[in-house]
């Protein structure tokens, strides 16, 4: 099995099902536009009836953003200007490589952790309809294989929390501490750059196997019918290891499609300057088409990398 | 020939070259008091100075001087019990946790003696110097050294002490010191303190938040540094002689300076313009530069241009014939830092243009050629005069020059800038100096010394604060006014020590005396501005009640008068303690306007109109004249909110950051 028909075969069987992204933007969208609507209110509340509305109406003005900042706590913190245009992909890009959410409120943290739990329910259903496309496949039998396997997703959403953790503090923090000390006497920012952006691409290898060891520990738990998390997880690294080639071969063209993604958002992102209703719906829809795309290519990933594994293990379909 | 009699004669050069600067130059632009002549030597590998200096200092009040005061300021980072450690520590710059042991530094004067000159006897003053601690006692400093002196040095007399003096480079702390082989020294040799007027010594601890000060005077200094390094510093180059043991030895010359700094690295590369406008001096201008930044070698000359320009043309032109822009080695922290006529810039390998930087670092420590450089106020004890009044110039000048910044945030450690041109960051209130501001109102009196103010928000005052103030005075009097009150500040205060009391007067004495009030409470109080629009209505007014109608009384209700007629009230309010006479617009939906001074004295005002139109908003200071006022926001309101569209678009934008962020998420889950 190529990882060109898996690259192929997933991507068919992603579309097959696409009613599986539809769940999990729904899902992006109760998990946030609750949240939204709270910041409007408190945005709404900052500004009253006030002239300095028109300007951020025709654009942004750092100067309200300033007595607003220095006023409001909790949510409001994460807003400002870098909520526009391709800044959020960049920030949440950065914040995840050095390992900090992008913000210390609960509620978003919260929102986080629900996102996350709601993943790891249809994780199970996920991964069985991808695993036997021949199959007929009903919502119920999705929520079904999804509650069958939801507590033995949270255990291995756990313990790649820790490896994530583990990634972040003994090698991400360490490494970029030690490329301060190692640069203290050099004088060329190209010098330090380059350490630092090999520190990232170790964290980003790092991040990735995690990942991928979390992918296949998924597919492992489905069309293996493991109970133990754990061993699915190493199940999953030992798959990657044995298939080093293919993996990451999949992975890299998936990525590939990924940049893709980011650079056609990058030219299309909407900027600051919507005046009126329509271009504020438009601008909202182009974003909402980007996190759509983000969640399908997500999914993408998993159903390729099911294909693969399935192909390269000569397991049967699951049922 | 014994080591002795080269000592001699080391000695004998250096008084005679003294004395050969300042005979040399007749029109002096200084009172030229403290003159030095220094020979110093760097040993890069122990990160050494090895130095001697001949001071030639003239009394110049009516009081005798038993003792002179110099500054030891590299003592600042001997160790964690300084003053300066213990203030830097205060402003949560946890810089102890970095320090290594080899980052400490030090300055130790070997020797000092008087030198045979006039009245004076040559005299060993090494047995008697001894650290003192003036402003807060604390044992443990020895930033200030004082030596006594065999016999005073009486009114217009001169006094030549010679003193010999080692100091190990600190790793850079206050923008002065090493990263590597790049090297930078300000504040490095034994420097005297300020004799004033009532025979007392100006000469402060160094402290965390505060700078310097200096008499003004002749500066001849013999640097030698390894051959074929790059050597930068105050004034203009004489001569470089190689020496036998690798080494050369740069000289460099200024008259009228207060400070002498320098600069060297083998990595260096140098560009030269010139910089020539009708009716200002030419200026030869040299930038060394780090090898990456080759591509910002003209952004960083266009703005030392605009502003030797626009500070020449509003102020007073720049009178010295060179100035040396240094663009320091990367994470160096030397960044940012104004000495006469060297200054320091600071940029990194990826900065947009529009972004606001070089751009205006290198503006503002050009700035400080006239705002510290020429006109030589004490910065330990009213630091604002240079740095707020030169924040304020540098707004202007990149306002002008290069129109409003965009906004950039920076990402991964910050070596990537994203700019968005469609952000906008207004002069001052929209470039974070009102956030600052806003967070330190009431955190000290202008008015108290700089070196007493809380070291965490002291730059919020000295920078900040007078920067907004001194833009409020520009759109309430004009810059023509303000103009004219800098210019005539700086034209007398030109090479002197002004005190904010100078400043005043001037402010006072081009006005006539109408910012007394403002600066009883920006400079003399904390006052805080918050003016605001508190509730606005305008309703028809329709009859109600009895009225007399063909002869009979009859009772009527709703009825419109002809043409309609609409009553707005409009309170405003003062919701702080500080008061300034405003604006107060009313706009009416048919265009029309009513606007009206508010003297702002009571708690709050209502107006009331009547006016054929409805009202369409209330403004109080519609054009944002007084900068200070805290929260701009609340000083306009419309009679409805059209609040909920672009709170609406920007939480949609929000909503998007956030499903990406919880997708980041759920993609390594």
């Amino acid at each position: 099995m190529s990882i060109l028909h898996s690259f192929r075969e997933g991507g068919r069987r992603v579309w097959a099902a696409r009613g599986l992204a539809g769940w999990l933007y729904l899902a992006s969208l109760v998990a946030s536009l609750p949240l939204a609507l709270a910041l409007a209110m408190i945005l709404r509340r900052s500004l009253g009836a006030s002239l300095v509305a028109d300007n951020l109406r025709e654009g942004f003005d750092l100067a309200w953003h300033g007595e607003f900042a220095f006023r409001e706590t909790g949510l409001a913190d994460s807003f400002g200007p870098w909520v526009t245009g391709m800044l959020p992909v960049v920030e949440n890009l950065e914040g995840l490589l050095d390992g900090e959410p992008p913000t210390g409120d609960w509620t978003l943290l919260l929102a986080g952790l629900v996102f996350l739990l709601v993943w790891a329910f249809f994780g199970g259903g996920i991964v069985d309809r991808y695993a036997s496309p021949e199959e007929t496949h009903s919502r119920g039998r999705l929520f079904a294989k999804s509650g069958e396997y939801f507590f033995r997703f949270v255990r291995l959403l756990v313990i790649s929390a820790l490896f994530y953790a583990a990634v972040f503090r003994w090698v991400g923090q360490p490494l970029h501490r030690r490329v301060e000390e190692w640069t203290r006497d050099v004088t060329s920012e190209q010098t330090v750059l380059l350490l630092t952006m090999v520190v990232y691409l170790v964290v980003g290898v790092l991040l990735v196997l995690i990942s991928l060891a979390a992918d296949y520990g998924k597919i492992a738990l489905v069309v293996e019918h493991r109970r133990s998390a754990l061993l699915a997880f190493l199940r999953g690294l030992r798959f990657v290891f044995s298939h080093p080639g293919k993996t990451s071969g999949l992975y890299a063209l998936l990525l590939a499609v990924g940049l893709g993604l980011v650079a056609l958002y990058a030219g299309v992102a909407p900027g600051p300057g919507q005046r009126v209703w329509w271009t504020v719906l438009v601008a909202f829809l182009v974003g909402q088409v980007y996190v759509l795309a983000r969640i399908g290519l997500k999914l993408w990933f998993l159903s390729s990398q099911t294909v693969l594994f399935q192909s390269a293990e000569g397991l049967p379909t699951a049922s | 020939m014994s080591r002795s009699r080269i000592l001699l004669l080391l000695s004998l050069s250096l008084v005679l070259a003294a004395a050969e600067i300042q005979a040399a130059e007749p029109l002096a632009l200084s009172p030229r008091i403290a003159n030095y002549t220094i020979e110093v030597k760097l040993d890069p590998a122990k990160k050494m100075l090895e130095g001697r200096s001949v001071l030639s200092w003239r009394n110049d009040t009516k009081k005798p001087a038993p003792e002179l005061w110099f500054h030891l300021y590299w003592n600042a980072w001997k160790n964690n019990k300084t003053t300066w450690m213990r203030e830097d520590n205060y402003r949560g710059r946890r810089t102890l946790r970095k320090i290594r042991p080899e980052d400490w530094s030090y300055i130790q004067v070997k020797s000092a003696k008087v030198v045979q000159q006039g009245p004076f006897a040559e005299v060993d003053l090494t047995g008697a110097l001894r650290y003192a601690a003036p402003d807060d006692g604390n044992p443990d400093d020895q930033t200030v050294l004082v030596v006594p002196l065999p016999r005073p040095v009486g009114p217009g007399e001169t006094i030549q002490v010679e003193m010999t003096w080692t100091a190990k480079i600190p790793r850079t702390f206050a923008r002065t010191g090493f990263r590597g082989n790049f090297f930078f020294f300000a504040h490095w040799f034994p420097k005297l303190g300020v004799f004033q007027a009532d025979g007392t010594w100006n000469c402060h601890q160094f402290h965390a938040a505060t700078e310097f000060f200096s008499d003004y005077g002749v500066y001849d200094v013999r640097m030698t540094v390894p051959a074929g390094w790059k050597l930068g510093a105050t004034g203009r180059e004489v001569s470089v002689t190689p020496n036998a043991d690798g080494t050369a030895t740069h000289r460099y010359q200024q008259a009228d300076v207060h400070e002498f700094a320098w600069t060297t690295s083998p990595d260096y590369r140098e560009a030269r313009r010139r910089f020539e406008r009708p009716g200002l001096h030419p200026v030869e201008m040299r930038l060394l530069y780090q090898p990456e930044h080759e591509g910002q070698v003209e952004r960083h000359f266009r703005a030392a241009q605009a502003a030797l320009f626009y500070y020449g043309t509003w102020y007073g032109e720049y009178p010295y014939d060179q100035v040396t822009l240094v663009d320091p080695a990367y994470g160096a922290g030397a960044g940012g830092m104004e000495y006469p006529t060297l200054f320091t810039c600071g940029t990194r390998l990826f900065n947009p243009f529009g972004g606001g930087s070089p751009e205006g670092v290198t503006v503002h420590e050009a700035g400080h050629q006239f705002w510290y450089g020429i006109v030589g106020n004490n910065e330990f004890e009213h630091a604002w005069l240079d740095e707020g009044l030169n924040t304020f110039s540098t707004a202007r000048v990149m306002d002008t020059e290069y129109g409003p910044s965009s906004y950039v945030r920076r990402f991964f450690k910050g070596f990537f800038p994203v700019q968005l041109r469609g952000i906008k960051r207004e002069r001052l209130a929209g470039a974070g100096s009102l956030d600052d501001y806003r967070e330190s109102a009431r955190s000290d009196v202008q008015a108290t010394p700089t070196y007493h103010y809380f070291p965490a928000t002291a730059s919020d005052i000295t920078y900040d604060k007078t920067a907004l103030w001194l833009l409020t005075i520009e759109r309430i009097y004009g810059w023509e006014t303000l103009q004219k009150i800098l210019s005539t500040f700086f034209q007398r205060w030109k090479f002197r020590h002004p005190t904010p009391e100078d400043f005043i007067a001037v402010a006072n004495e081009v006005t006539g005396g109408q910012l007394a009030p403002f600066f009883d409470q920006v400079f003399w109080k904390a006052a805080v501005f918050d003016y605001a629009v508190v509730s606005a209505v305008s309703e028809e007014i329709k009859a109600e009640g009895l009225a007399d109608k063909e002869g009979q009384v009859v009772y009527e209700k709703g009825k419109s008068a002809e043409p309609k007629l609409f009553e707005t009230r409009v309170v405003v309010r003062r919701l702080q303690d500080g008061v300034l006479p405003v604006e107060v617009l009313l706009k009416f939906e048919n265009g029309e306007e009513v606007r009206e001074v508010w003297d702002g004295q009571a708690l709050w005002k209502l107006y009331k109109v009547v006016k054929p139109s409805k009202l369409a908003y209330a403004a109080v200071d519609p054009e944002r004249k007084l900068l200070l006022d805290i929260n701009y926001t609340n000083n306009s309101q419309r009679l409805k909110s059209q609040a909920r569209l672009p709170a609406l678009k920007w939480a949609s934008k929000w909503m998007i950051w956030l499903q990406d962020w919880l997708n980041t998420l759920a993609f390594f889950f």
